[in-house]
């Protein structure tokens, strides 16, 4: 069956008459995009031979008719392809490679081989459900950091982990125990999904919390890859399970911010001892002073 | 995580059936999002749901991580519900094939009013009032 593709660049006023047209002309099925500010684009699947030019023509006489009714629809502009039927799910795994995101790690899908050079470490990991893949300044720069600051003897808390991997990492890279979070249970579960698929399943303990809530102890590494306004929350706490001389790598930072969380941890006797920035994304590394 | 937006994607999908078919495939796949997982996701989700049609607002991620959430209809759905018509017109200039009544264009638009963006009610009702007669329906002032 060989479909077609009606696309048609609107905005938030044209959208749901277009997203009715596209109906009602018979779209097997349609999707809205909203990818920029203002825009909206929408896409209706046609199979081919029922998308006949009398449906065109009067898909565009609707259109172009909108603005009698007092919609602003926007640019308006329709245009139509043919669409392969494709492997759709074959496609998406053919865009995603492994890559190397620090000397040591590298992030690989489950699918794709890959030859391990001696020194490197392999995490396997496939974009999906949670945070965390590899494929953002964030979480790259929290790597690089963990790998940097990481002792064998430390005991680690991941605040925030996401799809787990900054306490995959950490543990393959060595660290005695390991303390998972997140306030999302999808992330809880896909987490643990992870660890299991990088066989670490055993060595870290995942729990679903808000922040400091259930963590009793003090570790040695304390990781926090969350948002500005959440880790300023989380500074005036986190005397309670950071030891005197241990590590904070504090990311998600986005740089108009990063002043914010440095006097922060200033205020509660924290030094700043590196930062790293990737495109606009900050991530701190603090040492807790007596 | 430091999760940053980079869109949103909206589809319907009949309740526990979705499958990497248009638009799924086409519309996810292109946006690097995992078509499978989120295959999976929904049908778990909605399967108790089973003959209805569920809109979803899936929202992509920089890092080609997502999540997604189950929205009310669509408000050209809303407004042939309230005005008892299974379609709209196919000549609304023309042919108009229904009535609303300004109290139910002004409940789908509170309804509406996040997913049209709308500034305010009033902005939304226009909104909504513009789409009911692009189907051939009347708005009682």
């Amino acid at each position: 069956m060989k479909l077609k593709e009606v696309i048609i660049a609107t905005n938030y006023e044209g959208f749901s008459a277009i997203e009715n047209i596209l109906a009602e002309i018979g779209a097997v099925g349609i999707s809205k995009e909203d990818f920029k500010q203002e825009e909206v684009i929408m896409k209706g699947y046609f199979e081919e031979e029922e998308l006949t030019k009398e449906k065109v023509d009067s898909l565009r006489k609707r259109i172009a008719q909108l603005a009698d009714y007092d919609l602003n629809i926007g640019s308006g502009e329709i245009i139509i392809k043919g669409l392969e039927q494709e492997d759709w799910v074959n496609k998406w795994k053919k865009d995603i490679k492994a890559i190397k995101v620090t000397d040591k790690i590298v992030i690989k899908p489950t699918w794709e081989e890959y030859q391990k050079q001696a020194d490197e470490i392999i995490i396997e990991l496939d974009p999906g459900l949670a945070f965390g893949t590899g494929y953002h300044g964030t979480t790259s720069g929290c790597l690089e950091m963990i790998e940097k600051y990481l002792q064998p003897d430390f005991d680690v808390l991941d605040i925030g982990t996401g799809t787990g991997i900054l306490s995959i990492a950490a543990t393959k890279l060595g660290a005695k125990s390991n303390f998972a979070l997140d306030i999302d249970p999808v992330a809880v579960k896909v987490a643990k999904e992870n660890a299991k698929l990088n066989q670490v399943l055993d060595q870290i303990n995942f729990a679903q919390g808000d922040l400091l809530d259930i963590v009793d102890g003090k570790y040695d590494l304390v990781i926090a890859n969350i948002l500005p306004h959440v880790i300023k929350r989380l500074i005036p706490d986190l005397p309670k399970v950071a030891k005197v001389g241990s590590i904070s790598i504090l990311s998600g930072i986005i740089e108009e911010k990063a002043d914010m969380i440095k006097d922060e941890l200033k205020k509660y006797n924290f030094e700043v001892k590196e930062i790293i920035q990737k495109e606009q994304w900050i991530t701190i590394v603090a040492i807790r002073r007596g | 995580m430091a999760k940053e937006i980079t869109g949103k994607i909206s589809l319907q999908i009949p309740a526990g059936k979705a499958n990497p078919a248009p638009p799924v495939g086409p519309a996810l796949g292109q946006h690097g999002v995992n078509i499978m997982d989120f295959c999976k996701a929904f049908n778990a989700k909605t399967a108790d749901q089973a003959g209805n049609i569920i809109p979803v607002e899936i929202t992509v991620y920089a890092d080609r991580s997502f999540d997604f959430i189950t929205k009310t209809p669509p408000a050209a759905e809303l407004l042939k519900k309230a005005a008892g018509v299974p379609k709209g017109s196919g000549e609304p200039n023309v042919n108009k094939v229904a009535t609303v009544s300004l109290d139910a264009v002004k409940e789908i638009a509170e309804l509406k009013m996040e997913d049209l963006n709308a500034a305010s009610l009033e902005s939304a009702m226009s909104m909504i009032k513009g789409t009911a007669r692009s189907m051939g329906f009347v708005v009682e002032e």
